[in-house]
């Protein structure tokens, strides 16, 4: 028998316009070009453009010096590091900033590169790197935070976009200046469909459609956290072409005393026809011999 | 890693992973009927990859198995780690600790350290779905590549959209070398062992 709790469920949809749009995406185009124009956005000191490429089947990568930017193939996905500070523990050094200076220094950077439009962006929260040092003989024990991670969510139609796509993390070193940015976000070439409001599937449909899985599967306990709509974008190693509306709920699988628990998030579309399939198939388990003892 | 020219000694799937496995030859559990057998095995390799079910009781880390051989959990009091061969250790799991206080990390981590320079996991749940089926191959790819450890986790195993919490824990008979091998130790640190575990440096993102 499956339990399931939602504990934040979705009474209706949020305020929507008449139609809800899917829309197309270009394809990354990633290439030497590209590269170069987004080292030039990124107008880091040390960037002269003087660096060398390096290639593999998921990423274009150019380094100069100690800094590094890559795209990623499937996706367009960039990230920007400096390789000698971005999550790097000097040994003494300690956050000094609030987490709403580092929303300003992550905007401002954000402006300034043009990478995407901040007026697209909405906060999504503040992270922060820790580390932590202790001696077994005496137990004495240290702790410091050393960067800060801004991250911003897309939001798309006024809806946010859910998943791992469409966020953007900007890393801010202890002494304030950015060490990294990691960019999920691909371009929108147009609308592909309009799709009325009143054809769209409703939460009950979205939590019902998960109880229904989970229940087959014979999960004995699930904890839903909440029920979220937006538009769905995959990770940087992940193909896609369209952005299509969904519901997305983050849940934890396990046993009644609660001694072991994973981590999910179930997807289900909010249009009664999806195009093509929204998240990456589970890869199949691998056929082994039997092992003898 | 393969790919990057390192070699596979032993990849065994479901059924075919063992707690055996794991279990140090000298440790004693009640109810087993074989001896452990890590020197044979995770310890007779230099980087453990482990990805199923887990779990903390208290100060004992578990990992889970999907057959029983002898038993379907395998348990961190009986391990060794280190003691002839294993340099590394990813847990893509739940629990490599319950939580980040100091006492907690060391509890849990100090008793089975015997010679491993490092381990990476997650604190409390770790994930299981479509957006975490590349952490184990990324992490792979980095490592392969000469990346430092601790930061190719906390970048492949973290996620900023959901609560994935790495945490990547260094040894060292120093607070210096801790700290060292936390920050700069790549897969080309194998043959500068750790001395003495006497420290711990770990780092993670919250």
């Amino acid at each position: 028998m499956t339990e399931i709790r939602f504990a934040k469920p979705m009474e209706a949809l949020p305020r929507l316009k008449q139609t809800v749009s899917v829309f197309s995406l270009e394809a990354p185009g990633v290439n030497e070009s590209l590269i170069r124009k987004k080292v030039k956005q990124v107008k880091l000191k040390g960037f002269g453009g003087d660096g060398s490429f390096t290639r593999d089947e998921e990423r274009l990568t150019y380094t100069e010096g100690q800094f590094v930017l890559s795209l990623h193939r499937a996706s367009g996905a960039l990230r920007y590091y400096d390789s000698r500070r971005w999550q790097i523990d000097d040994g003494r050094s300690k956050v000094q900033f609030s987490d709403e200076q580092a929303v300003s220094i992550a905007k401002r950077f954000l402006t300034q590169s043009e990478l995407v439009s901040l007026a697209e962006c909405t906060l999504l929260r503040v992270s922060h790197l820790q580390v932590g040092t202790l001696e077994h003989s005496t137990g004495r024990a240290s702790e410091r935070i050393i960067d800060a991670a801004v991250i911003f969510q897309r939001m798309v139609d006024n809806l946010p976009v859910l998943g791992p796509g469409g966020k953007v993390s900007v890393y801010i070193a202890h002494d304030g200046e950015v060490s990294g940015c990691n960019i999920i976000w691909r371009k929108i070439k147009g609308i592909h469909i309009s799709i009325p409001v009143t054809e769209l599937r409703t939460p009950k449909f979205a939590e019902e459609h998960l109880s229904k899985h989970w229940t087959k599967k014979g999960v004995p306990q699930i904890q839903v956290d909440e029920t979220l709509f937006g538009y769905l974008e995959l990770g940087p190693c992940d193909s896609q072409r369209f952005l299509q509306p969904v519901y997305m709920m983050p849940l934890t699988l396990s046993d009644p005393e609660r001694k072991m628990a994973i981590r999910t998030v179930y997807v289900v579309p909010a249009a009664v026809k999806p195009i093509g399939r929204l998240v990456p198939p589970v890869k199949p388990p691998v056929e082994q011999p039997v092992r003898r003892d | 890693m393969a790919k990057k020219g390192h070699t596979i000694v032993f990849k065994f799937g479901n059924d075919n992973a063992w707690e055996t496995d794991f279990r140090h030859p000298d440790s004693k559990r009640k109810d087993a009927t074989r001896k452990g057998d890590s020197l044979n095995w995770i310890d007779n390799v230099n980087f453990l990859y482990f990805g199923d079910h887990g779990g903390c009781n208290s100060t004992i880390k578990t990992i889970c198995f999907s057959y029983s051989h002898d038993f379907c959990d395998g348990r961190s009091d009986t391990w060794k780690l280190g003691v002839k061969m294993l340099k590394w250790m990813a847990l893509n799991c739940c629990d490599c600790v319950l939580n980040t206080d100091p006492a907690h990390i060391a509890a849990v981590w100090f008793p089975p350290a015997h010679g491993i320079h490092m381990i990476f996991g997650f604190i409390g749940p770790g994930h299981d779905s479509w957006y975490f089926r590349d952490v184990g191959k990324n992490f792979a790819n980095d490592a392969g590549s000469g990346k430092p450890l601790a930061n190719a986790w906390l970048d492949d195993a973290y996620s900023d959209w959901q609560t994935a919490h790495p945490i990547a824990m260094a040894y060292g008979a120093t607070e210096e070398e801790a700290v060292n091998r936390r920050e700069n130790e790549t897969i080309n640190w194998r043959d500068y062992d750790v001395s003495s575990p006497n420290w711990l440096a770990w780092k993670w993102r919250d």
